[in-house]
């Protein structure tokens, strides 16, 4: 069967199908169409974190097989197939698998463990790392169904992710409605997860760092067998065709995280067991005809009840040529540190909340990243690498503390095959 | 228990044939009536060749203004949106050409006859302000690359809202089938019409065709193809032959067009751009297709 389409409308289809709504004959009609295509994908995708310079690595539980400079590698397989249900259903099926190896920090030393931050110097900053022995597998998948209707969709999901020490269950509603001719869209949704800890491998119990700590007042928030956090989130967005050439939208979203927040992994960190995030984020698409390229430009604006704010800018450009698509895209990030964090948490761990994660630590990052589509009828190939580099002096706000040692650089490769039948 | 019934006939100088699944020849008959009448209203509005219709009188105004009715004005508005996406080269003002390029003759024109009618020719010199039109004294419209097609999606809506589930409209090889059947769709060589290059099957959705094969003469040696260039007065070379499917036929038609216009070296890319399924069959015989079912 020849589909009546292919994939996303170019700008002059979209310029086309816009005016040609304003016929008579041609004012959509009382349904919502469902896809009629089938799709069936596989993407690959390897995750590097680049190792940690030798110096930067404490020389505490070295000897316990520990003092790894090498941090994760992530090998991830996605497998996804999608299918039409009648004419006003659609059902999509996706499988992740994926395994990781390497090692995390535990905490920030100095060298000596004890001493003020008024002591500390950056040299004298270290990472206590785990052994380069942990091997996590984890699988995801997830049931979703579409429901289309007149003028607007209604979807549901169902999640499960199962790996050794951590298993978590997720659902999610929403909504989603054209007006104006199509010429406005709106989204409202929900959705909720439901996780276990139950921490066990790579764990700093029972090492040389263990019986170091032992000598601090707090220490970790320990799981004592198993653990749960939930989270629930809403978000309402909207979209509108300014002119056949632009489209812009925006949407807010809140994020109820409640449970066992802190990291199990993570020697000194105590973190609240409630945490409230806002997200605000506006986004425009231009299509610049005489370059046939279409700008994807995107703000977003991050809150918590942590203290964290951060600021994202994306910009990317896809640019058609004949069958490829190529797709260049920058990003910047920058965070400012939550308002326990401490890089010498060993320190303010008397306090009721304390974390040395570099997570939650003042720093920017930029992402370089290019991405190739070609569509070879009825199949794309996706080929894509992306590159992110972080520091302290990359953020908007500069911090009075030293950089995190475990500030990450990363390298992201995929490769993926999509059929449409 | 539905059955198909077909009737032919003719309307927009082109032969017209409606297919429909319905429940008994009765029912069939009486829906295939009302949409030949409305073939044949779309025909009497928007012919040039009538001297009544609404488009003759557009064209007989002198330079007066026309308020038109929501349906013009659309269709109207909908030209104009192919005028800019095609940079100028689709224009419902080029028809006047035609009084210089008599492709029955064969006779190529004086670049002096050209010239002269090029200031009569420019969608941008026309004001429109919708749904007001004001055309220059002089000025023509032909709106002849857009009725047939839609007209196609119009019959198509109006079956479907008189109770016919399933069926195809075909108006001079413009095509729109509705509902849950497919149709078998033959695409004929545009240099041996007579021959099948290749057929397809349609469901919900448009087709149509644009080709130099149509009319064209040879003049010492020279193929002087129908398709004109609004902005220079002389033909184009252009791909021998574009189809296109498309949510519906006036989308599939606009496609065609603006691909032959867009030339032998440029259409591929254009068409690619677009992203809609397309067979484009070059002067040399090279056949690209990206139906591929």
């Amino acid at each position: 069967m020849t589909k009546t389409t292919r994939r996303k409308p170019s700008s002059t289809l979209l310029a086309l199908s816009t005016a040609a709504m304003a016929l008579p004959a041609l004012t959509p009609q009382a349904h919502a169409v469902a896809p009629t295509e089938r799709t069936l994908s596989y993407r690959y995708t390897q995750y590097n974190e680049m190792g940690i310079d030798a110096e930067k690595v404490s020389s505490i539980n070295v000897d316990q097989g520990g003092g790894s400079s090498q941090r994760y590698d992530i090998d991830i397989n996605q497998y996804a197939f999608s299918t039409p249900i009648g004419d006003h259903f659609s059902l999509s099926i996706d499988v992740q698998d994926e395994v990781l190896t390497g090692a995390t920090p535990w905490t920030v030393a100095k060298e000596d463990v004890k001493g003020t931050p008024s002591d500390v110097s950056d040299d004298e900053i270290k990472l206590v790392m785990s052994g380069a022995t942990i091997k996590e597998h984890r699988t995801e998948a997830n049931l979703g169904t579409t429901y289309y209707y007149s003028s607007g969709t209604i979807s549901g999901n169902l999640g499960v992710s199962k790996e050794d020490d951590y298993e978590s269950a997720s659902g999610g509603l929403s909504w989603g409605g054209e007006f104006d001719d199509k010429q406005t869209g709106l989204a409202v949704g929900i959705s909720y997860s439901d996780d276990t800890l139950n921490p066990e491998e790579g764990s700093y119990r029972g090492t040389e760092l263990e019986s170091k700590i032992g000598g601090w007042l707090n220490g970790s928030d320990p799981v004592i067998g198993t653990a749960k956090k939930q989270s629930t989130s809403g978000f309402v967005s909207a979209s509108r065709i300014l002119s056949p050439n632009w489209i812009m939208q925006g949407g807010v979203s809140y994020t109820q995280k409640s449970g066992h927040l802190s990291d199990p992994y993570k020697a000194n960190d105590k973190r609240p067991d409630e945490r409230n995030s806002y997200t605000f984020n506006a986004g425009s698409r231009y299509w610049i005809k005489p370059i046939k390229a279409a700008v994807h430009a995107d703000y977003r604006y991050y809150v918590d009840d942590w203290g964290i704010d951060s600021h994202t800018i994306s910009l990317a450009l896809y640019q058609n040529w004949q069958k490829l698509q190529i797709i260049p895209s920058l990003r910047y990030y920058s965070q400012t540190s939550a308002s326990f964090y401490s890089i010498s948490a060993w320190d303010t761990n008397l306090y009721n909340y304390y974390a040395d994660d570099h997570r939650l630590s003042n720093f920017g990052a930029i992402t370089t990243g290019l991405k190739l589509v070609f569509k070879q009828k009825p199949v794309d190939w996706i080929i894509s690498g992306e590159y992110y580099v972080s520091g302290a002096d990359m953020s908007l706000d500069k911090a009075d503390e030293p950089e995190h040692p475990g500030l990450l650089k990363y390298a992201k490769f995929t490769f993926g095959v999509e059929h449409r039948f | 228990m539905e059955s198909l019934y077909s009737v032919a006939f003719q309307a927009m100088g082109s032969p017209c044939q409606i297919r429909l699944y319905a429940p008994s020849r009765n029912s069939a008959q009486s829906v295939s009536q009302l949409l030949i009448n409305e073939a044949r209203r779309f025909e009497s509005k928007f012919s040039r060749y009538l001297s009544d219709s609404l488009v003759s009188r557009i064209n007989q105004s002198q330079g007066a203004e026309h308020l038109l009715d929501n349906e013009t004005a659309a269709i109207i508005n909908y030209a104009a949106q192919l005028f800019e996406q095609s940079n100028g080269l689709f224009d419902i003002t080029s028809g006047l050409l035609r009084r210089a390029w008599d492709f029955s003759s064969a006779q190529v024109p004086s670049a002096q006859t050209i010239e002269k009618l090029l200031p009569f020719i420019g969608w941008q010199r026309v004001s429109w302000q919708n749904p007001k039109i004001c055309l220059p004294d002089k000025m023509q419209i032909d709106l002849g690359g857009v009725v047939k097609e839609y007209a196609a999606d119009a019959l198509a809506r109006f079956a479907q809202e008189r109770g016919i589930s399933s069926g195809l409209i075909e108006l001079g090889g413009d095509i729109r089938v509705f509902g849950e059947h497919s149709w078998p769709i033959g695409i004929s060589d545009p240099r041996q019409p007579s021959k099948a290059l290749y057929q397809l099957r349609l469901q919900a959705g448009g087709f149509a065709t644009s080709g130099n094969y149509q009319r064209y003469f040879i003049h010492n040696g020279q193929r002087y193809s129908h398709i004109l260039n609004p902005k220079t007065g002389w033909p184009m070379i252009t791909p021998a032959g574009v189809s296109v499917v498309a949510e519906n036929c006036l989308i599939a038609g606009s496609v065609s067009t603006l691909a032959l216009l867009m030339g032998e070296t440029h259409c591929l890319q254009w068409l690619y751009e677009v992203g809609l399924p397309f067979l484009c069959v070059f002067n040399d015989g090279r056949i690209v297709n990206e139906f591929c079912e």
